[in-house]
């Protein structure tokens, strides 16, 4: 578990992080999202020990950072970080020296790096240029470089940024896969699609202080916070969440009258507001007869 | 150029690992310096090695062409001797011609062997031969700043040729500064990150070497006795 | 102005391998300590090797055919002075050559004695000597000095291989000739570069005023 307890930080004179809480698992996807200059790069920077707090401690698995040499060197090779930029983090010139450069300066076995490579699917490419990968293998290549670590914990800025749907696939499949091999992941981002697939816990932050906890997404908050993500959401259920802007309720209606709402409330979630179906008697029956009557 | 040069190394047919390749270009230099069979030799070997790596060596042939048009001019009206031919003031002897045919041969014949490590052998395969840890580390390093540096350089050339900051001379010289400042403020902020990719992976002051495949000892070692024979011939 | 692979004489490859080689050790040695000083140095170092080969890898068009390009040294030694120019210029000169396929391996001592020692040296002099009463003059003169002498001693190099007749007077006679015919393409180099300079070097004073000290 690698937590952060009420921590400051500053550049120069502008307060970036205000007393955060923070807490992360192994085995689970920990995402942290807010607007740009909400603290989010910031807060995964004190993660891995390359900032450090002006007031408050990071705690690694109840252990206080005391940020001695020993201590980071630890530290750092149980959280591993990938930067936002893949062309800020490589800086060898080919995918080996690359991706064996942390193993290599932790003591580590150099089968790991060779394992990571494997993992991101990057074998064979060894003895290429970094120079002459494309932009979703540069990505790639810059998560190997944490794997190749093994650490307990994978932190990733914007893992997402500037990728295409395959690359953004791969990336995706990439984190559930830590996942399953019992790493923390902890990502930060205002990608909500990304957020709702890999997601387990997530916080969100707003100028420095943490405005959400939870195990779910309060897409109406993410809203407000300007938190990017999907035009709007259409949600089934027949719970009482209030962070929906929109309630749709079936009752009885006829077919054309479920037809009409469930337009409409389609057309709301293109809009970028949420909408809520409540489902009541015969909404399902009559979409079948609706169906049905379109053949 | 160095883009593509640099896809060329990557793509080209090697036929050999590049420990191999890379002694066998740096030890054949010398005697190619020293003997004209063995520049007769290794002319032929490196410029079929050459060719068959990669079509772009045609290409790198034209590259001093200025250089190579302009020295063996002068050579050949300087270099006194018994004259041959004349045209004004200018002669030709019979020494310059000897004098420019010998380094012609020299040049054609080493050239084609370092053209044959240059189309083949990416910069990392070279550096990882030198053993000095802080120089091995300051070059990879660097040569990675260089890869970041030109591809923003072109984007920023691009940028500017979209917005015609290269149409004429005064305009060139001026984007051309304009370029070269945000390329010494980009390589600053690269200080930076390089500093923090490193810390973030706990660096202890190890740089790993590229793995490189041996391969083609044999065949490095019978070109460089064919080159090396020339000296007895 | 490089001279290509090959093109020297062994002997005269070997001397000027031997000049070259005490001060490129004595400025490895000197980059040591500085590391040694401050660990972060090396990716200064090697950030500014770095510039220095990007500088030169910007293509000069249509001025003089085919690979004529800035030598960026003038620049280097204005921002990083003569001895730390020098070992980094030898080492983007072997960059330019393995990157390139300009220069070469057999002559890059002798490329390094004239783009990165002797060239930079007299850029840097003529700067020192003029910054005190005008600074785009001295900006100017240390790129266009730079440049200028790394092309006569390029030239003295190829007269002292190829003399017109066995000599001093034979030296001096290919010297006047290879200068002539370098001319063409080396005067409008060295003139335009020494404006890029200019430009670059002001706006890296009103920006990072730091970087070039008083």
């Amino acid at each position: 578990m690698i937590e952060t307890r009420d921590i400051w930080f500053s550049y120069g004179d502008r307060e970036v992080l205000k007393g955060l809480n923070f807490m992360a698992r192994q085995s689970e996807v920990t995402v942290v999202m807010g607007k740009n200059g909400a603290g989010k790069t910031t807060l995964l920077l004190h993660l891995n020990g390359l900032l450090r707090p002006k007031k408050g401690e990071v705690r690694l698995n109840g252990v206080r950072v005391s940020y001695d040499k020993r201590a980071l060197f630890e530290l750092r090779k149980k959280v591993a970080l990938v930067f936002q930029n893949p062309d800020d983090q490589i800086i060898a010139p080919t995918v080996w020296e690359e991706v064996a450069f942390g193993p290599a300066n932790a003591g580590l076995n150099l089968e790991n790096a060779k394992r990571a490579l494997k993992l991101v699917g990057l074998e064979g490419y060894e003895e290429r240029l970094c120079s002459q990968l494309s932009g979703g293998e540069k990505k790639r290549l810059s998560i190997a470089d944490a794997i190749a670590m093994d650490p307990d914990f994978v932190v990733m800025d914007e893992p997402t940024a500037g990728l295409d749907q395959p690359g953004f696939d791969s990336i995706v499949e990439l984190i559930l896969m830590l996942r399953e091999l019992g790493k923390g992941v902890v990502i930060a981002t205002h990608d909500l699609e990304l957020a709702t697939k890999v997601g387990d816990r997530f916080y969100y932050l707003d100028a420095g202080r943490v405005v959400y906890e939870g195990e779910s997404i309060d897409y109406r908050l993410a809203k407000r916070l300007g938190i990017r993500g999907f035009a709007g959401m259409i949600m089934i259920a027949s719970t009482t969440d209030t962070s929906v802007e929109q309630i749709v309720n079936f009752n009885g209606d006829s077919e054309h009258e479920i037809l009409e709402k469930t337009l409409k409330a389609v057309l709301k979630a293109y809009r970028g507001e949420s909408v809520l179906l409540k489902t009541g008697e015969g909404f399902i029956e009559g979409i079948r007869r609706i169906l049905e009557g379109l053949k | 150029m160095t883009e593509s040069l640099e896809s060329v190394q990557m793509n080209s047919k090697k036929v050999m690992g590049p420990k191999a390749r890379v002694w066998l270009v740096l030890l054949s230099l010398p005697l190619i310096l020293l003997d004209t069979q063995s520049q007769l030799i290794a002319l032929t070997l490196f410029s079929l090695l050459s060719l068959h790596a990669s079509r772009y060596y045609l290409r790198l042939l034209l590259a001093p062409a200025v250089f190579i048009l302009f020295s063996t001019t002068v050579i050949l009206f300087t270099i006194e001797g018994k004259e041959i031919a004349s045209l004004y003031f200018l002669k030709i002897t019979d020494k310059s011609v000897e004098v420019a045919q010998s380094t012609l041969l020299r040049c054609f014949s080493a050239f084609s062997a370092f053209c044959y490590l240059v189309l083949t052998t990416t910069l990392p395969e070279f550096v990882n031969l030198i053993r000095v840890g802080f120089l091995r580390e300051i070059m990879l390093l660097s040569y990675r700043a260089i890869q970041v540096l030109l591809e923003e350089a072109e984007s920023l050339k691009i940028s500017a040729e979209a917005r015609l900051g290269f149409l004429g001379l005064r305009r060139w010289v001026k984007t051309t500064a304009l370029i070269g400042h945000m390329m010494f403020l980009r390589s600053f902020e690269r200080v930076e990150k390089f500093e923090m990719a490193k810390e973030a992976r706990c660096y202890s002051g190890i740089f790993p070497s590229a793995r490189s495949e041996g391969g083609g000892k044999i065949l490095a070692v019978m070109i460089f006795l064919a080159i090396f024979s020339g000296l007895f011939i | 102005m490089h001279i290509m692979e090959g093109f020297l004489p062994a002997e005269w490859c070997a001397f000027w391998y031997a000049l070259a080689i005490p001060v490129l050790i004595y400025g490895a040695w000197k980059t040591k300590k500085e590391i040694e000083r401050d660990p972060k140095a090396k990716s200064l170092l090697a950030v500014s090797l770095g510039f220095i080969f990007v500088l030169s890898a910007l293509k000069l068009p249509s001025v003089t055919g085919s690979c004529s390009h800035p030598t960026g040294t003038g620049v280097a030694v204005v921002l990083f002075g003569p001895s730390v120019t020098a070992f980094l210029s030898s080492i983007a000169l072997l960059y330019q050559a393995l990157l390139l396929a300009h220069g070469g391996l057999t002559t890059l001592g002798a490329n390094t004695v004239s783009m990165g020692i002797v060239g930079p040296f007299f850029g840097f002099i003529a700067y020192k000597a003029l910054k005190k009463f005008n600074l785009t003059a001295a900006f100017f003169s240390a790129a266009a000095v730079a440049d200028f002498m790394t092309y006569v001693v390029t030239s003295l190099q190829l007269a002292l291989a190829f003399p017109a007749s066995p000599g001093m007077e034979g030296v001096m006679f290919s010297a006047i000739r290879f200068l002539g015919i370098f001319a063409v393409t080396q005067i409008p180099l060295a003139i335009i570069e020494a404006f890029i300079a200019v430009l670059l070097l002001r706006s890296i004073r009103t920006y990072s005023p730091e970087v070039i000290s008083a």
